[in-house]
């Protein structure tokens, strides 16, 4: 059966641009040469017709920015129109115009030191702690996002990567930095457990950078800019650091499920009511989680003051974890290490 | 930034149907903006060279192909499969264009955009055309409108025929029909030019 014409044309068209030569492609259909022939030579024609250059594009991402459809995002109760454009729209009145092209901006544009004042002035204007780490959070996620993209990207620009990877190292810092300081004030669930998933969030995102600075130092051939290193260290140290916090903590309240005989010491049992009223203060903080920062503040000074009653049972309790002789050391001696990448000393006991 | 370096695109790394790894598109489909950003590297230059020939400035295409891709990656979800991927970002670069023009308030009527050859010119260099180049493009401009586009999308654009498929609304198969009709017209037409002369 023979194909109809227009589809010979077609795969001989085809193989006209993939570089074959017309006598090879011709002797495919020998019943059809001479009309093929003169087909193809209109089509080669027009195929090299002078045509005019083009300008190398910029590549610049801005589908990075767009409101993510991921369900995390949904946490933050983002409307299509958040806080951040919101701000941004401020900004713009003020500086005229200039709003819109910030929020388009990425790490190394001129303007994305405005974005960033506008992602500060959200957080600011964060309605509850809790909000507040969340849309740290999610900063710090838009980073890794675009370094990724960055870094994975066949068509290396050495200046794109190094700003998209210290923005990156900025914002895990300050995440690193808001979820400390929430845990010493004890603001908000984040702060409570070691589990929560902006924790797991935070974690992933350091260990992602971490193998975006190993793709980049391979890319380089084992050079890398000292300051990006320094500071990409200085936010992993400072998140294990927040792991080792929250895990001692966890510790604490753990031992609320230890069973009664396994406190062998009057100052253990002093400890496990001590840990236990806290623990109680501590789930009453997580339930009103979202309450005013005075609700908030009122059942940190509860905790506070149960925790103190048991730090002065036992000391500190890094002191009590060195101890094997009590049910506490014991207990923190088989918890496990969390699963951090190692870049600074550790007070593993 | 990477430099505005003018840059002739070869015809290899921009003609013939870009295939996407399904994984990579049902990773984009269910956001992921890893997969959604292959995507966007494999794309990019074809749909900005696709929107510079109608806007002719590169900072505007610049701009339109990113919103492209911008609403490409909120919109990706409707993709019904990754071999018509290609054909529907095409499609929403033809419409951010349209709708660019109709932002300007241009009294030029937005469908001729694609129906005529108005915009040749940002394409084929006209003042280094030899004889024979300039009468096969008066030939082509003696075309019927449909014939005219596809020998534009397909010959001076270098898509293939299923993106132009997407683009007209057509199947493929009368995208061939279309293509092998144009071709053998001009060669009418330039016979009987030839003959003229």
């Amino acid at each position: 059966m023979h194909d109809p014409i227009d589809h010979i044309f077609n795969q001989a068209c085809r193989q006209l641009r993939e570089g074959k030569s017309l006598p090879e492609i011709l002797s495919q259909w020998p019943g059809r040469q001479r009309e093929l022939e003169s087909l193809l030579a209109i089509a080669a024609a027009l195929g090299s017709l002078p045509k005019h250059s083009v300008p190398e594009p910029a590549m610049q991402r801005k589908y990075i920015l767009a409101p993510s459809r991921r369900l995390w995002v949904n946490w933050l109760h983002l409307s299509r129109w958040s806080a951040l454009s919101m701000s941004l729209l401020l900004f713009a009145a003020i500086l005229g115009g200039t709003g819109y092209a910030a929020e388009q901006s990425v790490p190394g544009d001129a303007l994305f030191s405005l974005k960033k004042a506008a992602e500060h002035l959200q957080l600011q204007m964060a309605s509850n702690p809790e909000d507040k780490l969340k849309l740290q959070v999610a900063i710090a996620q838009k980073r890794l996002n675009y370094a990724q993209t960055v870094v994975d990207n066949p068509l290396h620009n050495p200046q794109q990567e190094t700003a998209a990877l210290n923005e990156l190292a900025d914002e895990t810092m300050n995440t690193a930095n808001a979820i400390s300081q929430a845990t010493q004030n004890q603001t908000s669930s984040a702060a409570a457990s070691q589990d929560h998933p902006l924790i797991a969030t935070l974690n992933s995102i350091t260990a992602q950078q971490e193998t975006l600075l190993k793709k980049l130092t391979a890319q380089n051939n084992g050079s890398i800019s000292k300051d990006l290193l320094s500071d990409a260290r200085a936010s992993t140290a400072k998140v294990a650091e927040l792991n080792q916090t929250l895990a001692a903590a966890s510790n604490d309240t753990a031992l609320t499920r230890l069973p009664a005989g396994a406190a062998s010491s009057t100052a253990s049992s002093t400890i496990a009511a001590g840990i236990t009223a806290s623990s109680t203060a501590s789930s009453s903080l997580t339930g009103e989680v979202k309450g005013t920062e005075v609700m908030g503040s009122t059942a940190s000074a509860q905790y506070n003051g149960s925790k103190t009653a048991a730090a002065s049972a036992t000391g500190t309790p890094d002191q009590a974890a060195q101890d094997p002789n009590t049910a506490i050391g014991s207990f923190i001696i088989e918890d496990p290490l969390p699963q951090m990448p190692q870049a600074g000393p550790t007070s593993t006991p | 930034m990477i430099d505005s370096d003018v840059y002739i695109f070869s015809s290899s790394n921009l003609s013939g149907k870009i295939e996407v790894p399904y994984s990579t598109f049902d990773k984009a489909k269910h956001g992921d903006e890893a997969a959604f950003g292959h995507i966007y590297d494999l794309f990019y230059k074809k749909i900005y060279r696709f929107i510079y020939f109608r806007v002719s400035h590169k900072e505007t295409a610049e701009d339109l192909a990113e919103e492209v891709f911008l609403k490409a990656f909120g919109r990706i979800g409707s993709v019904r499969n990754h071999e018509a991927l290609e054909g529907w970002l095409y499609q929403i670069a033809r419409n951010t264009v349209i709708d660019y023009y109709r932002a300007k308030k241009t009294t030029v009527a937005l469908d001729d955009i694609e129906n005529t050859l108005q915009y040749e010119s940002a394409i084929i260099d006209i003042l280094n055309l030899s004889q024979d180049q300039q009468l096969l493009m008066d030939a082509v401009k003696e075309l019927g409108a449909e014939q005219q586009i596809v020998i534009k999308l397909k010959f001076l654009e270098e898509l293939d025929n299923a993106t132009i498929a997407e683009l007209l609304d057509k199947t493929e198969g009368a995208v061939r029909v279309i293509q092998h009709r144009a071709i053998a017209k001009l060669q009418e037409l330039i016979k009987t030019k030839l003959n003229k002369d």
